[in-house]
């Protein structure tokens, strides 16, 4: 971007500092304005100063613009963020269904060391299956991409049928 | 016999080191596997005890005093549900996890475990309800 210029005012006038300082000084204020805004990240989007008629709020609303934009590949559209809501309030009801009817799934072995461990084993389990829908949509959110909202939805929707809390539905117990 | 498995993942170690520095990978999805493994022996045992319940097993003194509609039939579907779960999420895990981060990738291994972990609690309410 600065290339072209130094090499045209050379070109043209070498020796003459005041024209030269002249025409640098009219060519040069847009982009040395464009430039503070590229340093500035907040006014990226700000390419005329008060002096353009048509730019009269500025740099308040265009800074507001670029606080929307690094989010822009990742908004979703508001169908897509209820559904997101809803499937993650479904998640989290699901893991408090399971952690109140926990206490049907509390079971212990025996006292020798292969009981011992099966236990242990047992517990893990039912520990994972407390926290498997939360576990589930965290999971989603991470390894589906947000573009694929779609996916992500479908995703969460099996994992919210397939980990519900059906023995407290059932009435059943391990 | 704690030698073979051993020697296994010695040997699946280097194998996977070559490509790349996934020992943690191989550790994790043992890890997993081991804990699937477990989960298939509970549903195996499901699977073989549960038709051996006493109310299964008079069918055919059902049948011969002329009280068919009292017969009952283990609920095999839900049985052979909870066997096959096991091993097909392990195996969807697998596909999932590979190639992503170690943390993701135990992520995925956890999420997998956890699914079939409530799963099986609700095949097993629902085989214990009917």
């Amino acid at each position: 971007m600065t290339d072209p210029r130094p090499s045209g005012s050379a070109g043209r006038h070498d020796h003459p500092d005041a024209t030269s300082s002249d025409e640098t000084d009219l060519e040069l204020d847009p982009y040395d304005a464009d430039a503070d805004a590229d340093a500035d990240a907040d006014d990226a989007l700000s390419w005329g100063d008060e002096s353009d008629a048509s730019h009269v709020e500025g740099p308040a609303a265009a800074s507001r613009d670029d606080e929307i934009d690094p989010d822009a590949p990742q908004v979703m559209s508001s169908a897509s963020l209820v559904g997101h809501g809803v499937l993650g309030g479904v998640a989290l009801l699901s893991s408090v269904g399971w952690i109140v009817s926990r206490d049907q799934f509390l079971i212990a072995f025996g006292g020798g060391l292969v009981e011992h461990v099966q236990t242990t084993l047992w517990l893990t389990g039912v520990f994972l299956a407390l926290v498997a829908p939360l576990l589930w949509f965290v999971a989603t959110i991470l390894l589906v991409p947000a573009q694929r909202s779609g996916r992500r939805l479908l995703v969460m929707a099996v994992g919210a049928v397939l980990l519900a809390p059906w023995p407290l539905v059932i009435g059943g117990g391990a | 016999m704690t030698a073979a498995p051993g020697g296994a993942t010695a040997s699946t170690g280097p194998r996977r080191a070559r490509r790349g520095p996934r020992v943690g990978f191989v550790l994790i999805a043992v890890l997993a596997g081991l804990l699937a493994a477990y989960d298939l022996s509970e549903a195996v045992t499901n699977l073989v005890l549960v038709p051996q319940d006493v109310r299964y097993q008079n069918n055919a003194f059902f049948d011969e005093v002329g009280v068919g509609s009292l017969a009952a039939s283990p609920p095999w579907a839900a049985l052979w549900a909870n066997v096959l779960l096991p091993p097909v999420a392990y195996i969807v895990a697998l596909l999932v996890a590979r190639r992503r981060t170690l943390g993701r990738a135990a992520l995925v291994f956890a999420t997998g475990l956890a699914a079939v972990a409530a799963a099986s609690l609700s095949l097993t309410a629902y085989v214990l309800s009917i």
